[in-house]
């Protein structure tokens, strides 16, 4: 039996202009995000959706159609600074 | 309006080589002039993306609500570390300017317009479609409808497309990017092939 070459990853199309994919790709803590949308099935992405249909894709908009809550964010961020 | 009131062919492809390479020095991102247009036609989705972005300013602030998120939606496999890693092998292109960046685009693209015939021949000179346009197509009211249907079939094709002449013409081509080549021979060729079946060339 030889060994088959490793099919190549299909990536998401829109990583270059994705404004949270660098987040994602370059803390270990999001990599998740990474491994299960963009290099997997990103096809179900609700930011890619939204993109290939031209519209405005935020950045509160998470991978999996869920928003960042606004009103977590000022205190959550005072909490990162003081860890 | 005689060829002789017309920019040299070498004074507009310098202007839009310069403007090609200055807008992705300056701005990191593709130059599209209906991806621009775009935002303004689905203004109010746009206005509030760029609101929910204000909110997002704070870097540290989205990370501790990113791993927040993280952890709800994945539980607790995840590495705990914010550690960074090493940058992707991906080529990022900038932030999404704002909407009054764009809508300043949009302006000077008017202007430049504008003063370009001001400073060769004035305004009456490019009044209406043009004396080949009008032996082509036609000369009349009709000029305003079939132009008025060009607009649509192109906001149409663009959209499908994902970019214009500019972005996959001028910009997508300079990169070597094969969806603006494909894209570019597409809409090039089909514009010709037009061309030639309406002055009975073919």
């Amino acid at each position: 039996m030889t060994d088959q070459p490793a099919a190549p990853k299909k990536t998401c199309s829109h990583l270059s202009s994705c404004e949270l994919f660098p987040k994602f790709a370059m803390k270990a803590a999001l990599k998740v995000w990474q491994s299960y949308y963009c290099e997997a099935q990103f096809e179900s992405c609700a930011r890619y959706k939204l993109a290939l249909e031209g519209r405005p894709v935020p950045q509160t908009l998470l991978p999996n159609g869920k928003e960042l809550a606004p009103q977590l964010i000022p205190w959550l961020g005072m909490k990162a600074r003081e860890a | 309006m005689s060829a002789a009131s017309y920019w040299p062919w070498w004074a507009g492809a310098a202007a839009l080589g310069a403007i090609t390479v200055g807008f992705w020095i300056a701005v990191r991102r593709p130059l599209g002039v209906t991806g621009v247009l775009a935002r303004f036609v689905n203004l109010r989705e746009e206005v509030e993306a760029e609101r929910k972005d204000a909110a997002l300013s704070d870097e540290a602030a989205l990370t501790a609500a990113l791993v927040a998120a993280t952890r709800e939606s994945f539980g607790d496999a995840m590495p705990p570390s914010l550690t960074p890693l090493p940058m992707p092998a991906v080529r990022l292109t900038g932030t999404r300017p704002r909407l009054a960046a764009h809508a300043l685009f949009l302006g000077g693209i008017v202007a430049g317009g504008l003063a370009s015939r001001l400073l060769r021949g004035g305004l009456a000179a490019g009044s209406g479609p043009g004396d080949a346009y009008a032996r082509i197509v036609c000369g009349d009211w009709r000029a305003c409808a079939v132009l008025l249907l060009g607009g649509a079939l192109v906001g149409f094709g663009t959209t499908l497309a994902g970019g214009c002449s500019s972005g996959h013409g001028l910009f997508g081509c300079a990169r070597l990017q094969p969806g603006s080549l494909v894209a570019t021979a597409s809409f090039f060729g089909a514009a010709v092939g037009v061309s030639l079946v309406l002055k009975g060339g073919l």
